[in-house]
């Protein structure tokens, strides 16, 4: 019995400070995990959670083209070439284009200009052919042919109509991301908040301009549009109530 | 002479250079991810801090230029987004480490085949020993990371109940660590 109640206190102690964690400063929290009883057994803890985590993860299926746009949006576009002429360090300024170039800092980036041209271009040409090869498959499903233009003007009224540099990934019945490709922020974000009825804000007219790849799933709702956003390294967005703010 | 490229020339090999190097990366990227994602979220317990770990590894082959062989591929990530892992878990306070039950041990090189085949052992224990309440509650409480409270609202019991069904399934899996020592 007295073994019984040994085995039992430190369980009991592990329960009561993991649901009241603030009673212990980091030092006596520190000190109660030195302990080697209590030390083993959050450890035990730590393995069974880890089993019980695997075991889910086992049903699990990343969305792994979805990651991989996101991925290569942030690490392979063309502003990515950088001052020391590396291609692919990931910089914030990779995340402007051409004339969205509106700060200062970027704007004297003269000894890139050809380059950076060059590689517009190059882009282009490959946008050019996997917008084509979109419309072609497009084409061949359905008898509406559609026109998509990677440029349009930017618009702050929210628009009832999907803008035409926004390219669907496929036409199947169920909710499909929103490919945005080289949009400017502001017209992502006008699309964005009147799907949830909200609103936008920009703190900075800079930013406006700013223009992004990002793959937006309208189903994971707008807090998580938002959170997805922020990893942009030149953003910081919030949301404040129904209101998206753009730092 | 040897005469250099034009500036257009120079240009153009840059761009299939980048070109090249997007689809060597895309291949490992599209291989491996779903496997490193695993690892990652079963260290981390959470889904956007994995990917961000799995982005983290891809991101540094580029930024390094490096190139890895099929046959090493693998285990090369594998490795690097375990390191990864250690590295978030250690940038974390201490109390958060303790309340989200993150192991720095899990992440060490040694710990793979060997706790797979334990955590499968434990996992069959935990079928075969502790209740479906148990089991719900235990998911609840350190998987979910609810409070207590939280987890009695959900279920429709009392506080005290949840309490007694987590002691319980810690006495069980601390049997089941008993019996293999």
């Amino acid at each position: 019995m007295s073994n019984m109640k040994t085995e039992r206190q430190p369980i009991e102690r592990l329960l009561e400070v993991q649901e009241h964690p603030k009673q212990l400063t980091d030092e006596q929290l520190q000190q109660a995990l030195d302990d080697p009883q209590m030390h083993e057994l959050v450890e035990q803890m730590a393995f069974a959670k880890r089993a019980f985590k695997v075991k889910e993860l086992q049903s699990v299926e990343p969305d792994v083209e979805g990651e991989w746009e996101i991925f290569a949006a942030k690490n392979f576009n063309v502003g990515s070439k950088t001052q020391n002429g590396n291609p692919f360090r990931k910089k914030a300024a990779s995340l402007t284009f051409g004339r969205a170039c509106s700060r200062p800092e970027e704007q004297m980036q003269t000894s890139l200009s050809s380059r950076l041209v060059a590689s517009f271009i190059g882009i282009l040409l490959i946008s050019g052919m996997a917008f084509a090869a979109i419309h072609i498959a497009r084409k061949a499903n359905s008898q509406q042919a559609q026109t998509i233009q990677t440029e349009q003007p930017a618009s702050t009224k929210p628009s009832a109509t999907q803008p035409a540099d926004i390219v669907k990934t496929d036409t199947a019945a169920t909710v499909q991301p929103v490919v945005f490709d080289n949009v400017p922020l502001e017209k992502m974000l006008t699309e964005i908040a009147a799907y949830y009825h909200a609103e936008v804000s920009f703190l900075n007219d800079d930013t406006r301009q700013l223009r992004f790849h990002f793959v937006w799933k309208r189903e994971d709702g707008l807090a998580h549009a938002i959170e997805k956003l922020n990893r942009f390294e030149s953003l910081s967005v919030r949301l404040d109530e129904n209101k998206i703010i753009v730092e | 002479m040897r005469t250099l490229p034009s500036p257009s020339g120079r240009a153009q090999h840059s761009q299939t250079f980048w070109m090249m190097r997007k689809n060597n990366i895309e291949i490992l990227f599209k291989t491996h991810y779903t496997r490193l994602y695993r690892l990652a979220a079963s260290l981390l317990y959470d889904d956007d801090e994995a990917r961000d770990a799995v982005s983290e590894v891809f991101s540094r082959l580029i930024a390094k230029n490096i190139s890895l062989l099929p046959d090493t591929a693998e285990t090369y990530l594998l490795t690097a987004v375990r390191n990864q892992c250690r590295n978030m878990i250690e940038r974390k306070q201490v109390h958060e480490r303790f309340l989200r039950l993150l192991s720095e041990k899990a992440t060490e090189p040694q710990a793979d085949d060997n706790d797979n085949l334990r955590m499968a052992e434990l996992m069959q224990y935990v079928e075969e020993h502790l209740t479906p309440m148990n089991q719900q509650v235990f998911q609840l409480r350190f998987l979910q990371e609810m409070t207590c409270q939280e987890v009695a609202n959900a279920l429709g019991i009392s506080r005290m109940t949840v309490h007694n069904h987590l002691r319980e399934s810690i006495e069980k899996i601390r049997s089941f660590f008993i019996s293999i020592q």
